[in-house]
């Protein structure tokens, strides 16, 4: 029997550290693991003891590409233990944030980390050279979101403007005339910018998939909706984890969550495309048709055309926020903490983001729980990879390499996140 | 206009370096000169960078030097160590915004880098002593710069006008 080992030490254009370890008997892979490295953080342990409204600002620490999902996850969670409901302008505002988020990750991911795959660059600056209109569209595009995300968060990353019960201070209606002009053009070039990446070259590889995403009345999921996946599954978050569990694996430092009886399971942009495409604006139902999609996407590499789609929604949707937009008599409800648990989930960038809260009655954390959307991936990730690189298990190191990080990639993985990425380690025995 | 641009984190020890520069040039109150904070994200600097005349950018670096060395590049002609300036494996930072500026053409008409040695950047850890006089010389280091940059500009103002 012949033995292949391959190690990826570092994976690049991913948030965090982590490595690859890839073993293959005879050419077949036999085992597929994303030994993350990073050490854990303890920011559960860290919220035991702080008061309700500080979850916001500390759980947005665990991230600085999804701080805002944090923040509403842990909004959410909160009011729902203290027995709030926010809606309104207030509500309105906080989708607008959503979308903000949405945008400037999607457009880093799109464009200066996921391209260069497809059109064979080690990276974006090799790419530059040769697609320079392509990368000052993407530019364009995140900055437009860093924008909305500054003006209503305070600041680009790590925004401070976010409390439990509102904001700590709502914009006027006349100051959102140059953002919402930014944002039309950044439509504009988003729209261009599908017809582009729709011509780019995808592996024909498909998987069936269990995808879990929130689903919401009458809305593309953000902030709100029940858990739903195209197994039949439709939960409130607190029934989450009756649902999903995480499970310890001797490589990893992060949790793998698992879907209860069925195992490895997908969240994030092609999670919520293939569960709410009815829920896309016209424009971004349009938009996906010109990338070629329909309304059904199995294949994890073209999530790089459904993030644009839903960068072209979130821009569309923030538009039609502000057009709609009435001040608020005041920017937050005052809230009388009490003893309760709370639940929530949201839509981060990646997927959902699971924060559940026990207070004691003067609103101390008792017990918090956070699961994030990169943990719920990881054994999908392993899966895909092991389904995928077996085609090229005979190949050099660095093509293996670059097919391994590629596959990755199509999640937009965020390690700092799960761990709360690559080295790879193949290993290819042979019996001959 | 000049534009000063101090990058770094409060919370890193070292990191703090280019910020505390910043702080100190903003203080000078220079007529013609601006002063920036920002975070090193890549997309930012750009952004800043667009349409520029001069721009001078300071942060603290990781270096084999002794803590504290000050090291200086001009975009235009020098390479810039990418280690130096490692900001994230999933954003990118200043040695991949000068490449990607030249490929964009994005950068401005001068770009003068002072990185400064760090000796630690762990999270919670004050300035180092050994940094925090680096601190005063790259103040001192920029000042000349700005001062050289002004004269300059006199003097083809001058022989502009004859």
């Amino acid at each position: 029997m012949k033995t292949r080992t391959v190690n990826i030490d570092y994976l690049s254009r991913v948030e965090g550290e982590t490595s690859l370890y890839i073993e293959a008997n005879d050419g077949k892979v036999t085992a597929a693991q994303l030994q993350i490295f990073e050490p854990p953080r303890f920011f559960e342990a860290f919220l035991r003891g702080r008061d309700f409204t500080e979850a916001p600002d500390i759980t947005a620490r665990i991230c600085g590409i999804c701080p805002i999902a944090y923040q509403m996850s842990a909004t959410h969670a909160m009011e729902n233990a203290l027995g709030v409901q926010i809606d309104g302008p207030i509500r309105a505002l906080r989708r607008l944030l959503y979308c903000g988020e949405w945008i400037e990750s999607h457009a880093l991911h799109m464009f200066m980390l996921h391209a260069p795959d497809f059109l064979g660059y080690k990276d974006v600056i090799g790419m530059a050279a040769d697609y320079p209109e392509q990368v000052k569209q993407g530019l364009e595009i995140k900055k437009a979101g860093n924008s909305l995300a500054a003006f209503l968060g305070g600041r680009e990353i790590h925004p401070i403007n976010v409390r439990v019960g509102g904001f700590y201070r709502a914009p006027r209606k006349r100051d959102f005339a140059p953002l919402a002009e930014q944002l039309k053009r950044s439509r504009d070039v988003a729209v261009g910018a599908a017809q582009w990446l729709g011509q780019l070259n995808f592996p024909d590889f498909h998987r069936k998939y269990e995808f879990v995403a929130l689903r919401h009345d009458h809305e593309y999921p953000m902030n709100e909706g029940n858990i739903i996946s195209n197994t039949g599954l439709a939960i409130s978050a607190s029934e989450y984890e009756d649902h999903f569990q995480e499970e310890h694996v001797s490589y990893s430092h992060a949790l793998q969550a698992v879907h209860t009886s069925y195992g490895a399971y997908l969240v994030g942009p092609l999670a919520r495309y293939n569960l709410n495409f009815d829920r896309l604006s016209p424009l971004a139902q349009e938009a996906a048709r010109t990338a070629g999609l329909s309304e059904v996407c199995d294949n994890p590499f073209q999530s790089i055309l459904v993030r644009c789609v839903e960068t072209i929604y979130a821009l569309d949707e923030a538009i039609r926020i502000i057009d709609s937009y009435e001040e608020p008599e005041a920017p937050h409800i005052s809230i009388t903490p009490h003893a309760g648990i709370g639940y929530a989930c949201t839509e981060a960038p990646r997927g959902i983001l699971y924060h559940k809260y026990q207070l004691d009655e003067n609103g101390a954390i008792l017990d918090a729980k956070i699961m994030p959307p990169t943990s719920q991936n990881q054994k999908m990730i392993e899966e895909d990879l092991r389904a995928y690189v077996e085609q090229y298990i005979q190949e050099d190191d660095d093509t293996l390499t670059r097919h391994c990080e590629q596959s990755i990639r199509n999640y937009d993985p965020c390690i700092s996140c799960a761990t709360h990425f690559l080295q790879v380690t193949a290993k290819r025995n042979t019996s001959a | 206009m000049i534009t000063v641009i101090g990058i770094g984190t409060m919370f890193r020890g070292d990191d703090v370096a280019g910020l505390a520069v910043c702080r100190k040039i903003n203080a000078l109150a220079r007529p013609g000169v601006r002063c920036l904070e920002q975070s090193g994200d890549g997309a930012l600097l750009l952004d800043t960078w667009r349409g520029a005349d001069t721009v001078i950018v300071c942060d603290a670096v990781m270096s084999a030097g002794p803590p504290g060395a000050l090291y200086e590049f001009d975009a235009q002609k020098d390479t810039l160590p990418e280690q130096f300036f490692s900001y994230s494996t999933h954003q990118f930072g200043l040695a991949e915004s000068v490449k990607l500026a030249e490929h964009l053409g994005l950068l401005p008409q001068r770009l003068l880098i002072v990185g400064i040695a760090g000796k630690t950047f762990a999270l919670g850890a004050p300035l180092s002593d050994e940094v925090s006089a680096a601190v005063t010389a790259a103040v001192a280091r920029i000042e000349a710069m700005i001062a050289a940059i002004i004269a300059e500009s006199a003097t083809s103002d001058a022989e502009y006008a004859e």
